[in-house]
């Protein structure tokens, strides 16, 4: 007999729902969405219905949204990996009520709430994967929310989606071996479940202290340089996921945001830079 | 028709002497460092560019140099955008 069930995820003024039939659907929907709520938000109703289910061959399963058809195969990881990015996606499309970032973000040492907004390829997951690695409360590589009036985030908490360059990048600090149990290898990337990045993600609010754009760049030195208001601003609006959503493109909230908040660039090449930049932030936050 | 003049439908935002133009109509925003900001004022169908360098020239001095290129960048940016136009 086989179990289903479903999950509502509800996250940034939007929600989708995912169906699953199985032990192993329902293992990767838990190892994907156990952080990311219901705790804000619990009456908005889903928009889009994924389904993940068994497949006809054996070890097979399928993966539908809405009524399409989205991958199928035997690759847990893999399915995993496409249901997570396809969420967030429709997650950021319907998304209202205020800014959302493609940010990621972490708890400092010393508590106070640290994101990092950045493009596709900017680094934000793997500076975020390093910052956890040195006692940071990791709380999300990809999606950062701020209501409107806020002067707090909420994180979407999910696994730390780490690239396959990156992996080996990072291996002299994490021994992916022998915390394979808690993570999900697919064919270009691994994620890893926040349980292993601190103290465990959280949808809660978290109050904004400080805003870092990250840099990576093949080779150079490194470099930590205060942003201008307006050119916080400008970079805020380039990380911006649902202007068209927002009133006037959600300019008003983001000015509000950088006059409230101070804003950096760091710009490196290599994690062994950065242990000096952070003592900098942390000697900046006290 | 060598004068450029702003274009009305940018909102303007000011913060510490620096400016944003924010398009309403496009997801576009223009960031506009001190300099830029200034030449942005000096938009207003009054000058050519040549007069904006040499207004620029007298107000800084020290940056004398470098202002006729920062002009002509930031007039190339204002109407590559549709910001301004001639005059």
């Amino acid at each position: 007999m086989s179990s289903k069930s479903a999950k509502v995820i509800r996250f940034a003024g939007s929600a989708v729902a995912v169906e699953h039939e199985g032990e192993r659907a329902a293992r990767i929907v838990d190892f994907l969405f156990r952080h990311a709520g219901p705790e804000i938000n619990h009456d908005i109703p889903a928009d889009i219905t994924y389904r993940l289910v068994p497949g006809e061959e054996p070890d097979n399963m399928v993966l539908y949204r809405e009524e399409m058809l989205l991958d199928a195969g035997t690759s847990e990881a893999d399915l995993a990996e496409r249901l997570l990015g396809s969420v967030c996606h429709d997650l950021a499309d319907k998304s209202r009520g205020g800014l959302l970032f493609h940010s990621a973000a972490l708890i400092l040492k010393n508590n106070k709430g640290l994101v990092l907004p950045g493009g596709i390829a900017a680094g934000k997951t793997t500076l975020a994967f390093w910052l956890a690695m040195k006692g940071s409360n990791y709380l999300t590589d990809e999606m950062v929310f701020v209501a409107d009036g806020a002067d707090a985030f909420q994180a979407f908490g999910r696994p730390l989606n780490l690239k396959e360059p990156a992996r080996l990048a990072l291996e002299k600090y994490f021994n992916f071996e022998q915390k394979a149990g808690q993570c999900l290898r697919a064919s270009r990337s691994t994620l890893i479940s926040p349980e292993l990045l601190g103290s465990g993600a959280s949808t809660k609010e978290t109050p904004i202290s400080l805003i870092v754009f990250p840099g990576y760049r093949e080779a150079g030195d490194s470099d930590l340089k205060p942003l201008t208001k307006a050119q916080a601003g400008l970079a805020l609006m380039e990380c911006l996921v649902n202007a068209r959503n927002l009133p006037d493109h959600g300019l008003s909230e983001i000015l509000r945001l950088v006059k409230m908040v101070p804003a950096f660039q760091l710009r490196y090449s290599h994690f062994d830079q950065l242990g000096k930049h952070l003592e900098t932030l942390l000697r900046i936050l006290t | 028709m060598n004068k450029p003049r702003r274009k009305s439908d940018y909102r303007l935002e000011e913060i510490d002497g620096e400016l944003l133009l924010y398009h309403p109509g496009r997801t576009e925003i223009l960031y506009c460092n001190p300099t830029a900001s200034a030449i942005w004022h000096l938009c207003d169908g009054n000058w050519t560019a040549e007069e904006i360098i040499s207004l620029l020239r007298s107000t800084y001095p020290e940056a004398e140099e470098t202002i006729a290129a920062e002009v002509e960048e930031a007039l190339d940016l204002f109407l590559k955008h549709g910001a301004i136009e001639f005059v």
